[in-house]
């Protein structure tokens, strides 16, 4: 038995659930179900991919090649294993978080499991064509979350996110369409993998690769906030329901540094490597200029939205490490950020949804309170600020000794960057958390997160931080084959 | 089975502060026992490995494997020498000691199960300093104590200056770690290990070069922030906010001299810089004198404590400068006793006079806290280096090292000079005359769970100086003393004690006032100045150009361009999202078909 089926069933689940929905079930529960359920088939899919390396579905039929190129094909490896496994946790968690009440719920939970959904689809696919398809089919659903739901300036938000996304997007496209071209006409194809093959046995020339890679560049970095494209994404998530925060920046935002780490990297090599010292120049871009903003925000979902951000340009410099190391780090920090950004939001989200506010001059207090929101605060902060034991300092730490022979310069712009976002993260939970409680919080009933049904979202996530953190293997291991074959020449 | 003690004496604190934080927190008797025992099964471990393990020779405790990529190797792997066995059983004994007081100080703290957890998680991270066999697995234990120590000074979470100090605390670490990660990046770039026992062996390889002294340097930093040394000191007084147990196990007797410790395990690769050495031992030999000098104008009674720490742990770094690990090693645990002894003593006294902490505010405390008293006279004379008290012992052994260097010898001299005369301040003022006012009238002893460590201690305090180090630490101190030194070093210390005496036996109020040094030489309000408004006003700075540049000019024009260019397309443009996301998709289908085409045309 293959299991290949369990990679459909990952999509499917999904889509039952928003069919289901449409149909007068009860959103929460439904939402709440089916993310639950997708666990059996991605728990299978992992027990192949652990045993066989790779578990593909559809790769071998031929659906629908006579009218057209674009094939459904789906399968995982030890890489897309390790997105694949974060993006389930955090849509379990999303959905565990998103609240009981809200107005049109129907459209809400449809919105977030679509968000989901194009997540697990993007890091599924084969084909180009759908890689680059789900993730817009994501996209559309996160501008109706935070225009409908959101709050502060959330129009403004969504326009501007969804705006630069697209824009970002077609970049891209045209750097996929350039990709695809530059194979020669007999063995072209849509499948990364057989484009792949294609590629390393008919290497693109220098200066096309080049250009083809700052495409890429531009395409993938605007989706992961690589400065100077980043700006759609503080506000995007300080605008967003928790929730969907946690699905965007937590999974969507994972899916161009897995473009990177899937197209750019292996079939441009040798303009990835003429681009580096821009990669350099933009990432410390991202720690240092995003690190100084990040100092002066005022309000914890800004300060979490650039912190975000920052943290995108130490992974960038695992991208360029040119080293299997560095890249394990990269790949280990985007599941660590990941979980850590899913609980920050999450955490702001109750912080707002209790108090009214989430600036941090008006909170106070919180730590005598609401001790178990205190705690999971500490741990979203910590883990953010590369604290030993939780994922993200593993990723960081495998980072710094993978870049340190080509880059050491940017490794201690990135190792400084520790400090700056430590200062950040500190002060924000000082003001939260410590001193007497403000004066207009005083009167207001302010409590803590109640029993195991608000706890077990975040528990979740912790768990996981805490795993990967003092078990990396899990993740590297079975990357590790992946991650070597992409740096092969 | 031996073998495995030390993951036993690491794992138990572990254990004991998980099992806290989600089981046991309700019920805090619970708490506080669970935590001590589990302190008291490390130290029982540690001195079976202590006492057993000399016997059996080396104990290598088995590794588990963390990360493994590329020839990458970073595991979990412990260490059984000497130094780490010693240093281990001294840890957890005086944290045991420290728990056992904590019972006392904190019996009506709703917290305390809190408290416990966090100083069960201390001990856990320090003794993974402590026996750590490389240094990625001594960084990530590095940052768990940097964590504990950050919780135990905010332990306090109500009150806002204890949340700016455990802020600071983590911050100026942060600092110095930053140095410490990259020396530990160069060290894998010039020797391609990370493990200790593998340094002497590799670095006879090593041409002699500025890398291996920036590398020096930086591991440097590490131990700067650790151990509190200039520049990075500041924090250490400012932790002082937290619960006086907790000055004394972290700030004092064990996670401030982690330093230390660090660096004697990294000697071998400090030792190919001269450059590296001598700076090292002349940071060491001016740190002495800076805070001896600050502490003679501080009211703070843990404050002035605060700052003989800074001093003494000069001195140990002073002698790892000077290429003298024993000596610095031995005055590490004699400094752990004696100065953990005295903050319990000092904390005796807050805990007596209800929280009171200005010794200008107390008076006549030698009358109603004879106990405290005696012992805490007993570690002025281990501090100030009076013989046969332990400190005596140790400080001499520092002392003969500095004979050839007289610099450093005339330095470390004077700040023994100046620890004699504030300690004996300290005394006179808050033991000696008639009460101040009603809380220190009132005062009383604590309960035996503070009396007993306290004896415990104060017996150590004056036995550890004959105690034969090289038997325990595997490293014995330097022979031959140069008598000069020592004769030279008593003299001085004794004559310290002649001018507090005369100024302050009557003293309402203090006879003296030196600006510069009440306001600690203005290292403080320089940093606020000119380092964190210079980094507060760029974040301003760039915040403003985010704002108004990046995100109103850029961001919003590429909107109303989009928007204009929308106009154009008024029949389609509907406002519905759905019709945008489909006509998108749909575009993208035709081009890509059309390519196909074109490709296969």
């Amino acid at each position: 038995m293959t299991l290949a089926w369990t990679l459909l069933a990952l999509l499917v689940l999904p889509l039952i659930g928003v069919a289901a929905i449409c149909l007068g079930a009860a959103p929460r529960k439904t939402a709440l179900g089916v993310s639950l359920c997708n666990l059996i088939p991605g728990f299978l899919a992992f027990g192949v991919v652990l045993r066989e390396g790779e578990l593909l579905f559809g790769a071998e039929a031929s659906m629908i090649r006579e009218v057209f190129p674009v094939q459904f094909r789906l399968g995982m490896d030890g890489l897309s294993m390790a997105l694949v496994g974060l993006t389930l946790v955090v849509t379990l968690a999303a959905m565990g978080v998103a609240p009981a009440e809200v107005k049109r719920a129907k459209e809400y939970y449809i919105c977030l499991l679509l968000v989901g959904l194009g997540g697990l689809g993007a890091f599924l696919s084969l084909d180009l064509f759908y890689f680059f398809s789900f993730h817009e089919v994501a996209l559309i659903p996160s501008f109706l979350l935070i225009g409908i739901w959101g709050q502060g300036d959330r129009t403004g938000a969504a326009w501007r996110m969804t705006l630069y996304l697209m824009l970002g997007s077609l970049v891209l496209l045209v750097g996929l369409i350039g990709l695809v071209w530059a194979a020669p006409e007999t063995a072209r194809s849509l499948d990364w993998r057989m484009l792949g093959e294609t590629l390393r046995a008919n290497p693109i020339p220098g200066p096309q690769q080049t250009w083809l890679a700052a495409l890429l560049l531009v395409g993938f970095g605007t989706l992961v906030s690589l400065v100077p494209f980043h700006s759609w994404a503080p506000g995007g998530y300080a605008s967003a329901p928790a929730p969907a925060a946690m699905l965007h920046a937590g999974v969507l935002k994972k899916f161009g540094l897995y473009g990177l780490l899937r197209l750019a990297l292996p079939l441009t090599p040798i303009g990835w490597k003429e681009l580096s010292w821009l990669v350099g120049i933009l990432l410390a871009g991202n720690i240092l200029y995003l690190g100084f903003v990040s100092l002066a925000q005022r309000d914890f979902r800004w300060l979490l939205g650039f912190s975000s951000a920052m943290h995108m340009g130490t992974i960038f410099l695992g991208l360029i490490g040119g080293t299997v190391l560095g890249l394990g780090g990269a790949l280990l920090l985007m599941v660590g950020h990941g979980l850590s950004a899913a609980l920050g939001f999450a955490v702001a989200g109750e912080i707002g949804h209790r108090t009214g506010t989430t600036w941090m001059q008006d909170l106070g207090g919180l730590a005598k309170r609401a001790p178990k929101l205190w705690f999971y605060l500490m741990i979203a902060g910590m883990a953010s600020i590369g604290l030993p034991g939780l994922a993200n300092f593993s990723g960081e730490i495998l980072i710094f000794f993978g870049a340190w022979s080509a880059h050491p310069v940017l490794v201690g712009i990135a190792a400084w960057g520790v400090v700056l976002s430590s200062v950040a993260m500190l002060r924000a939970i000082r003001s939260i958390s410590t001193g007497p409680v403000p004066s207009h919080l005083a009167a207001k009933e302010i409590t803590d997160l109640r029993g195991a049904k608000e706890v077990w979202p975040m528990a979740l996530l912790t768990f996981f931080l805490l795993a990967i953190g003092l078990v990396p293997n899990l993740i590297l291991g079975p990357a590790r084959p992946v991650l070597e074959r992409i740096l092969q020449p | 089975m031996l073998a495995y003690t030390p993951y036993l004496i690491l794992l138990l604190p572990l254990l004991a502060a998980v099992s806290i934080r989600i089981f046991l927190h309700p019920f805090p008797r619970i708490s506080v026992a669970v935590s001590t025992l589990a302190c008291l099964g490390s130290f029982v471990g540690s001195l079976s490995l202590l006492v057993f393990g000399s016997v059996l020779g080396g104990v290598a405790a088995p590794s588990l494997p963390w990360v493994e990529v590329a020839g990458f190797r970073a595991n979990f792997g412990l260490m059984g020498d000497p130094l780490a066995r010693g240093m281990a059983t001294l840890v957890s004994g005086v944290a045991f000691l420290v728990h056992l007081y904590s019972i006392g100080y904190l019996e009506k703290d709703p917290s305390r199960s809190r408290f416990f957890a966090e100083l069960s998680l201390f001990v856990f991270s320090m003794l993974g300093i402590v026996l750590a066999d490389n240094l990625v697995s001594m960084f990530i234990f590095w940052e768990l104590v940097g964590l504990s120590s950050y919780l135990l000074i905010g332990f306090w979470v109500e009150r806002p200056a204890a949340g700016s100090a455990a802020n600071k605390a983590f911050l100026v670490n942060r600092v110095g770690d930053f140095g410490f990660m990259l020396g530990i990046l160069g060290v894998w770039a010039l020797l391609g290990t990370f493990h200790f026992s593998e340094f002497s062996a590799r670095v006879s390889e090593l041409p002699v070069g500025w890398g291996v002294t920036a590398v020096g340097l930086g591991l440097f930093c590490g131990c700067l922030g650790k151990s509190a040394q200039f520049p990075l000191h500041v924090w250490l007084p400012d932790s002082m906010e937290g619960p006086t147990p907790v000055s004394s196990l972290l700030h004092a007797a064990t996670m401030v001299v982690a330093g230390v410790y660090m660096l004697i395990r990294v000697l071998p690769i400090l030792e190919l810089s001269q450059v590296t050495m001598m700076t090292i031992a002349w940071v060491g030999g001016l740190m002495t004198l800076f805070p001896a000098l600050i502490a003679c104008q501080q009211n703070d009674m843990k404050r002035i404590l605060a700052y003989s720490t800074l001093s003494e742990i000069a001195y140990m770094v002073m002698a790892v400068g000077l290429g003298v690990s024993g000596p610095a090693m031995y005055h590490l645990m004699t400094h752990a006793f004696f100065k953990c002894l005295l903050f319990l003593a000092a904390g005796s006294v807050i805990h007596g006079c209800h929280g009171e902490q200005d010794i200008w505010k107390m008076g006549g405390l030698g009358k109603r806290m004879p106990f405290t008293a005696s012992v805490l006279l007993l570690g002025t004379l281990a501090l100030c280096g009076i013989p046969p008290v332990s400190g005596f012992w140790s400080k001499d052994a520092i002392f003969a090292a500095t004979a050839h260097s007289p610099g450093l010898a005339a330095v470390s001299m004077a700040a023994g000079f100046f620890t004699s005369f504030f300690m004996l301040r300290m005394i006179l003022v808050a033991f000696g005359g008639e009460p101040k006012n009603e809380a220190a009238r009132q005062a009383h002893e604590g309960s035996f769970w503070m009396i007993a460590p306290m004896a415990i201690l104060a017996v150590l305090s004056v036995l550890s100086g004959l105690v034969p180090v090289e038997k325990f630490l595997g490293i014995s101190p330097e022979e031959g003393h140069a008598p000069w030194t020592l004769w030279l070093s008593l003299l001085v210390a004794l004559a310290g004690f002649v001018p507090a005496y005369r100024l302050y036996r009557h003293a309402p109020q203090d006879p003296i006032n030196v600006a510069i040094l009440r306001y600690k030489f203005y290292v403080d309000e320089f940093y606020q100045r000119a380092l964190i408004s210079t980094q507060d006003a760029m974040a301003k700075v760039t915040d403003a150009f985010e704002g108004w540049v990046v995100r109103g000019f850029l961001v919003r024009g590429s909107g109303v361009v989009a928007r204009a260019s929308g106009q154009g397309l008024r029949l389609v443009q509907c406002g519905q999202v759905q019709v945008y996301a489909g006509l998108f998709i749909l575009g993208v289908f035709f081009l890509l078909g059309w390519l196909w085409r074109g490709g296969s045309m």
